[in-house]
């Protein structure tokens, strides 16, 4: 099989992953007011101190931001000189685990300085980019199947999800886990 | 490369994570459970109603122009989320191979999508073929690629592939986030299970999904995290070979069943 990613252009992309953990560090920072443990603070609070000291914040997850952009890139590297094709995100996501398993000799490193990164920072510009990226096509697509095809959609996610769950639950269960 | 850097788009995504982030996670109680709301679903709301493809006056605001180059930035971004995403599997490595079994199984889990949906399609809603492309998987991109070159996305089944793809582009993540939320609050599954189903092999999905099931269980971040991870990952390696060697053929001949059944 062809290896499709030997067209990835690696300074280009090293620029732009750039760009994105740039916008990764501020959503982080913010999100260290509004994060999951501190869900109940009131909005004032989280208006005041959450862009305040931005900059002071931003740095100190930096270190893990900086580990998280080689990651990425090195994962771009091998997707693009391996003889055969796997999603960029497949190696990404390889290389990602075997820094950070136990046979690695960076492990604990790789896992403090990440652990000052929340993975839900790192979506929000993921969705709003999505957002943006939403075109004449989806719209066109979505008006012509209209109500019947969410109703579908939605039986789809559940069925999906549902399915997952009930056989993950029954064989933890049966294998004494949980 | 000029027009990637348009900084008119960035700038925006900028301003909209810092307002998204700034309104945060929120919990809202129901009844009988809990739902949770993401920063990530509001950026995309925003994000969705300054886009002059949508709401035309947003054309004010932002030029389509310079909109073009978003698509190429949605594959870049999620790739930090991939890479912190998968550190989580690294310390957990262990439990996560002790656990293997239900693992593995828990992929044929994604064929259910069809066993409930197909159903909905053919007897409530009367769809044809179509039923085939929308119901055998989550429709994301592999399996718009396998629908396309095994039937062509004009043929009855690439219209089916292609609506499911893009009610999960529009509503997926929030709708993950809320299912996960409040199945997690119902308390009738163990949180590693709850995890698992996350890993659908679409990034946002699982993000959103996993984000919902932290702010639920903000003590259980480790392992929600490195199991949602892990079979997220499975799901992207087998995903593909999973819908072409079972879960078309599957819904073929389940399409035939109930179709017959309905006519008869």
């Amino acid at each position: 099989m062809n290896n499709q990613n030997k067209s990835i252009n690696l300074g280009q992309n090293a620029i732009l992953l750039l760009l994105v953990c740039f916008i990764g560090l501020i959503a982080n920072h913010i999100y260290g007011f509004t994060g999951a443990n501190k869900a109940s603070m009131s909005f004032l609070t989280r208006l005041v101190e959450g862009p305040s000291g931005l900059i002071g914040g931003m740095i100190e997850a930096s270190y893990g931001m900086a580990i998280i952009y080689l990651i990425s890139l090195g994962g771009l590297v091998i997707a693009k000189y391996m003889p055969f094709y796997l999603p960029s995100i497949a190696w990404i996501s390889a290389l990602a685990i075997l820094v950070a398993s136990p046979i690695s000799p960076v492990a604990d490193v790789v896992v403090a300085a990440t652990a000052k990164v929340h993975f839900l920072a790192l979506t929000t510009s993921v969705l709003a980019y999505a957002g943006f990226a939403i075109g004449k096509m989806e719209i066109e697509t979505f008006k012509k199947s209209g109500l019947k095809i969410v109703i579908i959609g939605l039986f789809v996610f559940i069925g999906t999800y549902l399915g997952s769950v009930i056989i993950a639950e029954a064989i933890l269960k049966s294998t004494g886990q949980i | 490369m000029k027009n990637l850097l348009n900084p008119k788009l960035h700038i925006l995504v900028i301003l909209i994570v810092i307002i998204s982030d700034t309104i945060g996670i929120n919990k809202i109680s129901l009844g009988v459970g809990a739902m949770i709301l993401l920063p990530l679903f509001y950026a995309f709301i925003i994000a969705v109603l300054l886009n002059p493809n949508v709401i035309k006056a947003s054309e004010k605001i932002v030029d389509k122009v310079s909109l073009k180059s978003a698509i190429s930035l949605v594959t870049i971004s999620i790739m930090p989320f991939i890479a912190k995403f998968s550190i989580g599997i690294g310390p957990k490595i262990n439990e996560i191979i002790n656990a293997g079994p239900a693992l593995v199984l828990q992929e044929v889990g994604n064929l259910a999508t069809m066993l409930i949906a197909m159903p909905i399609a053919i007897v409530v809603f009367k769809m044809g073929r179509e039923s085939i492309g929308a119901t055998h998987s989550i429709a994301r991109e592999p399996n718009i690629a396998l629908i396309s070159d095994k039937y062509g996305l004009n043929s009855p089944e690439g219209v089916g592939v292609m609506g499911v793809y893009v009610v999960g582009t529009l509503f997926g993540t929030l709708f993950f986030s809320l299912m996960a939320s409040f199945l997690a609050s119902l308390d009738l599954f163990s949180i590693k299970a709850l995890a698992m189903g996350c890993g659908v092999g679409s990034g946002s999905m699982t993000a959103a999904c996993s984000g919902a099931l932290v702010a639920m269980k903000p003590e259980m971040e480790e392992t929600i995290t490195a199991f949602a991870a892990a079979s997220n990952v499975m799901t992207y390696a087998t995903g593909l070979y999973m819908s072409l060697f079972i879960a078309l053929p599957v819904s073929e001949w389940l399409y035939k069943v109930l179709s017959k059944k309905e006519k008869a």
